[in-house]
């Protein structure tokens, strides 16, 4: 009896929990570094900044471990379209997928399937001239919407499932971005990848590194001082300033544990921890985002092996 | 010789003999006092308990007097009553259970209060037969009752005694006598005449007759107040038995003096006594003691005080010799202000609770906070750990008004939410009033806490306390020639920043919060009519965020970098009170303040707001008759502000990730003004005062700000001027009282309440400053109406039941054609509905145990504009249960514990989003309307232990708080991972043992 007593005493002393472990704690949730089911990571539009009229084609950093992407479904939101800013827009108007013609897809916003029909956009050559000649050079957003559909919502045929409102969106993969249609002096350009380093060693893109199992590593990109752009903007009072892109990186992998999954300029390097020798995942890919900030996208990946 | 001795008397009481009550003295008192000392006051009935006519005695018409023996000890407690002469039937067990539950005055020697025994007459009487003349149902036209003719409830008691002269011829004849005279005394106590009744001769009647005319007397009672009566006095002569040259008193063998531990204050008035003799004395203003003719070997000392623990004290005594007892007794309790009404306000309020100090003390959880455990209270919500916000009837933080000393403050609680502003140690009392209140507090749609000061500071007294969270030192105490200035002086500062970082080391950054407050008071020496005092006091909170430099805090560089808020306030408050006349009163109490505000995240994003604010609080009462009071007031805030807003860019372009980043801000600075009166009538219309208050008032409220600085941009921006008028009324009666003796217990009242009014809320200062334009912003509003019942059930056990409805209008939103300069940010659109219930069952602090359970049920919704649908309120708690309680175990050691149970809060549920692949963030879908779901149910559980130790020099108070000892999952938000597919619970009150030790001395 005294035992019991002195138990529940010290259980009293330690705080024992109730139900504490009936509800998943913020710790638990899983993190946006780790890659281990369907991801979009990023989409690199080729202008980032375009001429109204001028042709943009887009490329994007699909994650599928698990396999289960069927295909991209790529839209242009209409233009004006600012609410979309959140989530992006939709297909417009009632429209029978599957027999629509050409032009009536385009004009319900379709602008590419993948694989097959590669995505690619022209914004209106009228879009911008009900703007003044500083706005037109500030220029407009226009977005476009993709969604990785997995490939049992098109098991039945493409269209069903996807557009009648029953889309879980938990299934699907969707993301927008942003194009900046402008006539600006100086329009954004993509960045480039120059390298990849761990622990300051560069890392050639068929390299697979060896990581002992536990250890921290500096992962990092090489940018080249060229990718970093010098652009002008226009300040509230209409002067000018001439600013240096500061771009800012975000890592991902499958395996070990991302211990920072952002980095900015000019401290790019991350840390990673590799996953311990028993782990289930023994090898895997480092993948690296970097953004301009003003819509231009590049990324770069690596493998790396757990040493035996 | 026989030397004269003073007469005895006795005390007898015999009812409604004639249509005036009598006061008929019998036989000489059996004289128990501890000296030979004559009495010069006798022994006063201070309560008249009515005994039950027994049924066999009304049955069988039995009426008359028990003739009783009362003896009472030196404090008036009755400690025996013997049947000298019965009537049988049940009247003599009924007469002496009545008598055991009167309370009377101790009878009283020049040395002091003594014990006595006396012979008591209980007198029945038959009730007279209904007439129709006397029954008022049948005689609308009789005259109201006349006092007189009511049962007296308090006899005469001598209030100067004065020994007649014993007349020489017949001392020289070694004569006694008794004389008998019937007493005439008025209904203020004055002697108007006294005759002869029982003549005794030899010169005894005129030295009787002219003592008893020089005598004074306080008057008889009835329930209805003071009467004259007529009462029969006996004067007694004796002689006092020659003394034989042999018996002179013993020597004093055994002397010392009392003090109390801890305080070191002498001691009046404990009775020291030595086990197994006769022996006693009584303590004097010097706590000095001393006895004759101790027998000689061990004896042990009793030493008992109502107010201190009883002692039992071994000395011994060697023959021939003085023996000194130096004692030291520990009081039952040091709390100056125990018996300080809490949460009590003056009785004007239709709401109130009533809590003390050694309550609040024990709940575990509240840090020994008093303003903390308004919090389990009904019709306050839980507030979300670490905020310390507070949440009544379903009210917004900000429409809930906080003032220490009737003086306006910004927040209560210091930022972690667990103490409040002001040191336990400065507070006398607090007002909670959670709706129903009166027209002298406003600019509030919700409740009010007003914060009381000590006033009163007897002992200087050093106290110095640590626990987990702060430490803090306090000094009060008195000086001047007659010590009668007051002053107190003390600081405190929180140390969690320290030890915080030990948890947090592999987190990626610090949380570094402290606090500092300090106060300071002067108290005047208070004179009839005058009363001053001086409060400073002021309080900063610091909340710092601290992470590495080469560590990115997410993507964006304008919020690298330390977030850093400070919130410092200090106020100077005078107070003065003059009485005019018994009818005439005025309160004039002026404040300056200033507050100073920042709040800065990384090198870009900056707020900064200093305000200077006059306060002013007068008000007058005036009673031009008993049944009126007439208040008019007026409460004053007013002064200048500035501010200075930096941000990394403008509000349009928040949530844009490709937005350029350009530093944006404007700063202000003007004025706010709000002088507003007030007018309040009490009205207490029923003979007992106390048993009906009808209160109405009306609040003329208007706040006029004017703005000037960078944020009109140029434009000529008008003041904004917002007017309303309050009404307010409010009602308490009082439907039934027991009487005086009934088993129940004396005094126990059932009370109605009930209230409604207008409270009118001035937007926030920055809700009214538009950017670039003028603000046409009106007052939100609400309508407050209650009703309630409240009854105490016996001594200790009361409830109070209340239901409540408030309908908001007016309510400021935002405006969604808000385009930056140029237009207004915020609009009256808003309403707002909350409805409930709160019940409150508490035990006083009554044979060791105290403890009150508290329930509120309440619903609370919102809606941003009339047409839009009603959602529930951020903090809609639907059940709110506690329930707290602590017995005091022997060697003073304290056991309490509290559970709370609550609804969990309202939450927005989310499930899956879509990836703004320029900003690498996902934005979440909403899945069911806003504040459709509830987080998990609120429950804690925690316990405290504490032990006193007390020193004849000093007094150490330790004590555990295992505060939510016992866990629930405690959520206070959700949380999903990066793309809403996952969610989780953000735990709210951790388990925190707070081991506090509180250090006492009196220098």
């Amino acid at each position: 009896m005294n035992r019991r007593i002195t138990l529940a005493f010290a259980l009293l002393l330690a705080g024992c929990p109730i139900g504490n472990d009936r509800y998943p704690k913020p710790a638990d949730l899983s993190p946006a570094w780790r890659i281990d089911k369907l991801r979009v990571l990023a989409v690199r539009a080729e202008p980032p900044e375009v001429r109204p009229g001028e042709t943009v084609r887009f490329t994007a950093l699909v994650l599928d471990p698990n396999g289960v992407a069927g295909g991209t479904l790529w839209l242009a939101c209409p233009p004006g379209d600012d609410d979309g800013v959140g989530f992006g827009c939709g297909l417009t108007g009632d429209l029978d997928f599957e027999n629509a013609t050409p032009d009536e897809l385009a004009e319900a916003g379709f602008i590419g399937f993948e694989p097959g029909l590669p995505p690619r956009w022209t914004p209106d050559p009228t879009i911008l001239d009900d703007l003044d000649p500083d706005a037109q050079r500030e220029g407009l957003y226009q977005l476009v919407q993709l969604a990785v559909l997995p490939s049992s919502l098109l098991d039945d045929g493409f269209g069903a499932g996807v557009f009648d409102g029953d889309l879980d969106f938990n299934e699907v993969e969707v993301g927008y971005k942003r194009v900046v249609v402008s006539v600006a002096d100086t329009p954004n350009r993509n960045p480039e990848v120059g390298g990849f380093s761990v622990d300051g060693w560069p890392v050639g893109p068929d390299t697979v590194v060896e990581v002992d199992p536990e250890q921290r590593y500096d992962i990092g990109l090489f940018l080249p001082d060229d990718t970093l752009e010098r652009y002008a903007f226009t300040r509230a009072d209409g002067s000018i300033e001439v600013r240096r892109e500061q771009p800012y990186v975000t890592w991902y992998t499958d395996g070990g544990t991302m211990l920072e999954s952002a980095t900015l300029f000019p401290f790019l390097d991350a840390r990673w921890a590799a996953p311990a020798a028993d782990a289930e995942v023994t090898e895997g890919t480092w993948w690296a985002v970097v953004r301009d900030r003003r819509g231009g996208m590049a990324w770069a990946s690596r493998r790396w092996r757990l040493r035996p | 010789m026989n030397a004269p001795r003073a007469a005895r008397w006795g005390l007898g009481i015999a009812l409604a003999i004639t249509t005036l009550p009598a006061w008929s003295p019998h036989a000489a008192a059996q004289d128990d006092a501890v000296d030979d000392l004559p009495l010069i006051a006798g022994p006063g009935l201070v309560t008249y308990v009515q005994a039950d006519y027994p049924q066999a005695a009304l049955d069988a018409g039995i009426e008359g007097g028990v003739q009783l023996i009362v003896a009472l000890d030196e404090t008036g407690a009755v400690e025996s009553v013997e049947v000298e002469q019965g009537l049988g039937y049940g009247l003599d067990e009924a007469a002496v259970e009545a008598v055991r539950a009167m309370t009377f005055t101790p009878a009283r020697t020049e040395a002091g209060p003594v014990g006595v025994a006396f012979p008591f007459e209980y007198v029945f009487k038959l009730p007279a037969p209904p007439s129709p003349a006397s029954d008022p149902d049948t005689a609308p036209d009789a005259p109201p009752a006349d006092p007189d003719a009511l049962p007296i409830v308090e006899m005469p008691g001598i209030v100067e005694y004065v020994e007649a002269p014993y007349p020489p011829d017949a001392e020289a004849a070694g004569l006694e006598a008794t004389v008998t005279l019937l007493v005439t005394l008025s209904a203020v106590g004055v002697v108007e005449d006294a005759v002869i009744n029982g003549p005794a001769g030899h010169g005894f009647d005129e030295a009787a007759l002219e003592a008893v005319r020089a005598m004074t007397f306080s008057p008889a009672r009835t329930e209805a107040g003071p009467v004259g009566v007529v009462f029969e006095f006996a004067y007694t002569f004796e002689l006092a038995p020659e003394e034989p040259a042999e018996d002179l008193p013993a020597p004093v063998n055994v002397e010392g003096s009392l003090r109390e531990m801890g305080t070191r204050r002498f001691l009046e008035g404990i009775a020291v006594s030595v086990d197994g003799t006769e022996l006693s004395t009584l303590t004097d203003a010097e706590g000095r003691f001393s006895l004759r003719g101790v027998p000689a070997g061990d004896n042990v000392l009793r030493l008992r005080g109502p107010e201190h623990v009883e002692l039992d004290q071994p000395i011994r005594v060697e023959q021939g010799e003085v023996t000194t007892a130096n004692v030291w007794l520990r009081a039952r309790s040091y709390r100056d202000n125990e018996a300080v009404g809490y949460y009590e306000r003056d009785r004007t309020e239709v709401t109130r609770r009533t809590l003390t100090i050694e309550e609040v003390k024990k709940i575990p959880g509240t840090f020994g906070d008093p303003v903390k455990v308004i919090q389990t209270l009904p019709g306050a919500a839980r507030s979300p750990f670490g905020t310390g916000l507070l949440l009544i009837r379903g009210a917004n933080p900000e429409d809930t008004a906080v003032y220490v000393d009737g003086i306006r403050i910004p927040i209560v609680f210091h930022l972690t939410g667990t103490t409040s502003v002001l040191s336990p140690d400065s507070v006398a009392s607090v007002d909670y009033l959670p709706g129903g209140y009166g027209v002298e507090f406003g600019r509030s749609m919700g409740g009010t806490v007003n914060v009381n000061t000590k006033d009163e500071f007897k002992d200087r007294k050093l106290t110095f306390g640590i626990d987990v969270l702060d430490a803090q030192v306090w000094f009060e105490g008195n000086f001047g020639k007659e010590k009668n200035h007051g002053f107190a002086i003390g600081a405190r500062r929180s140390y969690v920043d320290a030890f915080i970082p030990i948890f947090t080391a592999n987190l990626g950054f610090n949380v570094l919060p402290y606090y500092w407050d300090y106060q300071a008071k002067y108290v005047a020496p208070k004179t009839a009519r005058n009363e001053f005092s001086m409060f400073l006091f002021g309080f900063q909170d610091i909340l710092r965020v601290s992470t590495p430099e080469d560590q990115a805090q997410g993507t964006d560089v304008s919020t690298q970098g330390d977030l850093r808020t400070s919130y410092q306030a200090h106020r100077l408050i005078l107070k003065w009170r003059h009485t005019f006349s018994d009818t005439l009163s005025i309160l004039f109490q002026p404040s300056v303040g200033i507050d100073l505000n920042s709040l800065g995240l990384g090198q870009e994003f900056r707020l900064d707001n200093d305000n200077v604010l006059f306060q002013l609080r007068a008000e007058a009462s005036y009673r031009p008759h008993p049944a009126i009071e007439i208040k008019p007031g007026l409460d004053l805030i007013g002064g200048p502000y500035q501010f200075d807003f930096r941000a990394p860019l403008s509000i349009g372009d928040l949530g844009d990730p490709l937005a350029e980043r350009e530093r944006v801000g404007f700063d202000g600075r003007g004025s706010g003004w709000s002088p507003t009166p007030w007018l309040q009538t009490n009205l207490r219309p029923l003979k007992d005062r106390d048993q009906w208050l009808i209160t109405t008032g009306l609040r003329f409220n208007n706040e006029t700000y004017f703005v000037g600085g960078g944020i009109t941009f140029g434009e000529d921006v008008q003041p904004t001027r917002i007017n309303s008028i309050d009404p307010r009324f409010g009602t308490r009666l009082r439907v039934f009282q027991t009487p005086e003796g009934t088993k129940l217990g004396d005094n126990m009242r059932g009370t109605v309440k009930a209230s409604t009014g207008l409270y009118s809320q001035a937007p926030q200062p920055f809700q009214v400053i538009g950017i670039g334009t003028s603000a046409s912003l009106l007052s939100q509003r609400s309508w407050n109406s209650s009703l309630g019942f409240e009854q105490q059930v016996s001594q200790a056990l009361s409830f109070d039941v209340e239901g409540f409805y408030r309908w908001s209008d007016r309510l400021v939103s935002f405006n969604d054609g808000f385009s930056g300069r140029g237009t207004q940010p915020f609009i009256n659109a808003g309403q707002g509905l909350a409805y409930g219930v709160e019940v409150i069952v508490r035990h006083k602090p009554v044979n060791r145990f105290f403890g009150w359970i508290s329930y509120t049920f309440v619903r609370s919704f919102r809606r941003d504009d009339p047409e839009s649908e009603w959602f529930p309120f951020d903090f809609d708690q639907p059940h709110i249960f506690s329930a707290q309680g602590g017995y005091e175990l022997p060697f003073d050691i304290g056991l309490s514990a509290q559970i709370q149970v609550v609804s969990g809060n309202p939450t927005t549920p989310l499930n899956a989003g879509v990836y703004d692949i320029d900003g690498d963030f996902y934005n979440g879908f909403r899945i069911g309307a806003g504040n459709s779901e509830r987080l998990p149910t609120f429950v804690q559980t925690s316990f405290r232990i504490d032990k006193t130790w007390t020193f004849k020099r000093w007094q150490l108070e330790t004590y555990l708080d295992l505060i939510n000892a016992i866990r629930g999952v405690n959520p206070e938000a959700t949380v999903y991972n990066y793309d809403f597919s996952e969610a989780a619970l953000v735990r709210g009150l951790p388990f925190i043992p707070n081991l506090g030790l509180e250090f006492r001395f009196w220098p």
